[in-house]
């Protein structure tokens, strides 16, 4: 008998399949996407969270767009990492002493920041390289 | 009616003395202060008459002055795009009096009412919708008033055990030593 | 038909139509059809107001070119102009034609970005990505000529520094490569699909349009002749020929080419203003040589302590690729303004959505919201 198969377990399988076809939900919150994105960086936007791997939030989270952030979260599935683009979702940035915006990292645990305002390219490389080296 | 003066004074002349308060002119605008009572009949003689067809509502913001003791200056800011020309109405009220909605009168007061309302705690009456627009309650009050701290009273947090979002009162942070920051706060 | 217990709701977030942010829109459908459209906005409100009352005149500048990511001197410019105005600053002339210049080139970018936005919510993702290229060549040449990042470029009195050498030379260049982009652009777009899909879909007639508080091209392509460039000019508009395109159509499709006959016109006025150009300062306030000391210092000063506002208010509009945006700024003596607020553009348009909506087929409701135009940023402050 030919060996043409190979036996792996479906959870492996599946992590494998995961970790080398990404795709990124983006939320434009604020006023970074634009200049640099998820596109620049060479992963596959979608718009449906059932099916993204990275939810990617660029800007100043308010609070009204917290238990957006939250649910959008929720409901992609395991395992799924977030990115938290430029200044303002990071630690408020511009907006840290406003009434209205609160920090990424007190609503989802966050995986990795990409700093700037506005972020370069680079930088959003240089962020994602860090968190495929993380393995998830 | 070539010059702002005159213009004023043919708008003061179709209402009683009492109702249009104030005029003035300042950058090539008109400012008339009325008076609470005459607000919708004054917009709507302005978007009515041919000599004004101010036919386009422009903004509507409002002021808060916490030492007065009519704390609120409501502006509207009227557009003749016929005429080429801008008019800008002012109108004092306290806390507890209710203003009459302009949503009769311009379809798109509507959201700025909304808007004032819920950042100046300036309340309306005859208004269709008096929903939040852009913020939420756990805001805890009205920030574009002087008194609303400008870091806000509360903090949202997610708490993952319980599974649900937290807003607790925000401690006062340490001053932070930014030299612009301070030396911008020295003339408040 | 329109019974309450026939009919349904349909979300339609986090972004209705592509590149226009955060936003819920809550549909009641009756089969197909919208009939009622509530619109939840607020998403990005990041208190910019509230903001701006505690910064000096100096510092107010970032903010307000926070406003909106496409269009960085929308809020800035409306700002500036202001403050200057309150002030009774006295801009030097080469300021105002680098910041009219600017403003034309901007202009062109964001409207390239609406129309590619409107071409991807039809289905047509080759066009979008043309327009996206196109804009992101007009940022750079934004960045090369001002030497600054995209932002962040005008201060009250007039610009930061002064435009790259030969700048003249780079704009040029990028002029002649407009028209056969825009050419393709439109034999992109234009077909069809494109027409079934726009024409006629999302009508606001002029006095609607009108009583909605509709501005820019919004406005003009329901047919309303209102320009603020032309209206009212402002810095170095009163120079050039501005002209004033009007479509009567009052649908997505009229809006569609008011955008692209905004273009040309920026092309023709940065044309007109080129040759215009003229030697001298680019600020009101001569910045110090900030290679001594002493010198350095009074700058530090000069930024530090900002302009003193006197007591009075005042409102300076701008036109937008949104429409018109104001900034109505009272000072009270101090350098930082006792109240500063934003007039937006796209706030009028979010609440025109409702009226506009109804009636249309739920499919339609995408390019509806992206033919407006409109920017979340830029609506929630």
């Amino acid at each position: 008998m030919e060996m043409n198969f190979f036996a792996a377990s479906l959870e492996k399988l599946s992590a494998w399949a995961q970790k080398n076809a990404i795709a990124a939900m983006p939320l434009p919150l604020g006023c970074c996407l634009g200049e640099s994105g998820a596109v620049q960086a060479g992963i596959p936007v979608c718009y449906n969270p059932r099916q993204a791997d990275i939810l990617v939030v660029a800007g100043a989270v308010s609070f009204k767009a917290a238990p957006v952030v939250r649910r959008v979260y929720d409901m992609m599935p395991a395992p799924k990492a977030v990115v938290s683009v430029g200044n303002c979702a990071l630690n408020g940035g511009l907006f840290a002493d406003s009434y209205a915006v609160v920090r990424l990292a007190d609503i989802v645990p966050v995986d990795c920041f990409v700093k700037g305002c506005p972020p370069t390219a680079a930088d959003f490389a240089a962020a994602l390289a860090d968190l495929k080296g993380k393995g998830r | 009616m070539e010059s702002l003066d005159d213009f004023g004074q043919y708008v003061s002349l179709h209402f009683a003395k009492q109702d249009i308060v104030g005029r003035e002119k300042a950058f090539g605008c008109l400012t008339l202060t009325v008076l609470r009572a005459a607000l919708v009949r004054t917009v709507s003689f302005l978007r009515d008459d041919a000599a004004c067809r101010f036919t386009q509502l422009t903004d509507i913001t409002a002021v808060h002055y916490p030492n007065r003791a009519e704390e609120f200056v409501l502006l509207y800011r009227l557009t003749s795009p016929m005429l080429n020309r801008r008019i800008c109405l002012k109108m004092q009220t306290a806390r507890d009096v209710a203003v009459a909605s302009l949503g009769g009168v311009f379809p798109n007061a509507v959201w700025y009412e909304r808007e004032i309302r819920e950042m100046f705690g300036v309340s309306f009456e005859n208004h269709p919708d008096l929903r939040r627009l852009l913020i939420d309650e756990s805001v805890g009050g009205f920030p574009l008033r002087k008194d609303f701290p400008k870091a806000g009273k509360n903090k949202l947090s997610y708490d993952e055990k319980t599974e649900s979002f937290v807003v607790s009162e925000k401690q006062p942070e340490p001053q932070k030593n930014l030299i612009a920051l301070n030396l911008a706060g020295e003339s408040e | 038909m329109t019974d309450i217990a026939e009919t349904s709701f349909v979300n339609i977030a986090p972004e209705p139509a592509t590149g226009m942010g955060i936003c819920r829109l809550v549909a009641q459908l009756d089969g197909e059809k919208v009939v009622r459209l509530d619109s939840h906005i607020g998403f990005s409100h990041r208190g910019i107001e509230k903001m701006l009352e505690s910064v000096n005149t100096a510092q107010a500048l970032v903010w307000c070119d926070k406003l909106c990511r496409t269009v960085p001197f929308a809020g800035g410019h409306a700002f500036v102009l202001a403050a200057e105005k309150l002030a009774g600053v006295n801009v030097p002339k080469r300021a105002k034609q680098i910041r009219t210049l600017l403003s034309e080139i901007v202009r062109v970018s964001a409207l390239l970005t609406m129309t590619g936005n409107l071409a991807r919510d039809t289905g047509n993702a080759a066009a979008g990505a043309i327009a996206a290229q196109a804009a992101v060549r007009t940022t750079a040449l934004c960045r090369a000529v001002t030497r600054y990042p995209f932002g962040t470029y005008f201060r009250v009195g007039g610009v930061a520094v002064d435009l790259a050498d030969g700048f003249q030379d780079r704009v040029s260049e990028w002029m002649s490569e407009m028209p056969p982009v825009l050419d393709e652009l439109k034999s992109l777009i234009d077909n069809g699909i494109f027409r079934s899909r726009t024409k006629g879909i999302g009508f606001i007639g002029a006095d609607a349009a009108l009583a909605a508080g509709l501005t820019g091209d919004n406005a003009r392509a329901s047919g309303l002749k209102r320009d603020v460039r032309a209206d009212e000019p402002y810095d170095a508009y009163s120079d050039v020929e501005v002209t004033v395109p009007v479509a009567n159509g009052g649908d997505c499709y009229a809006r569609y080419e008011m955008r692209i006959d905004g273009i040309y016109n920026a092309l023709k006025l940065i044309d007109q203003l080129l040759p215009q150009f003229a030697a001298g300062e680019i600020n009101a306030f001569k910045r110090p040589e900030t290679t001594t000391l002493t010198g350095l210092s009074t700058h530090f000063e000069n930024v530090v302590k900002g302009l003193l506002l006197p007591e009075g208010d005042v409102y300076a509009a701008v036109e937008t690729p949104f429409g018109e945006t104001g900034v109505y700024l009272q000072g009270d003596g101090s350098p930082v303004p006792y109240r500063c607020h934003i007039r937006s553009a796209g706030f009028p348009a979010m609440q025109a959505l409702a009226k506009i909506a109804v009636g249309a087929d739920l499919l339609d409701i995408r390019p509806i919201v992206s033919s407006l135009g409109v920017l979340m940023t830029e609506v929630d402050r």
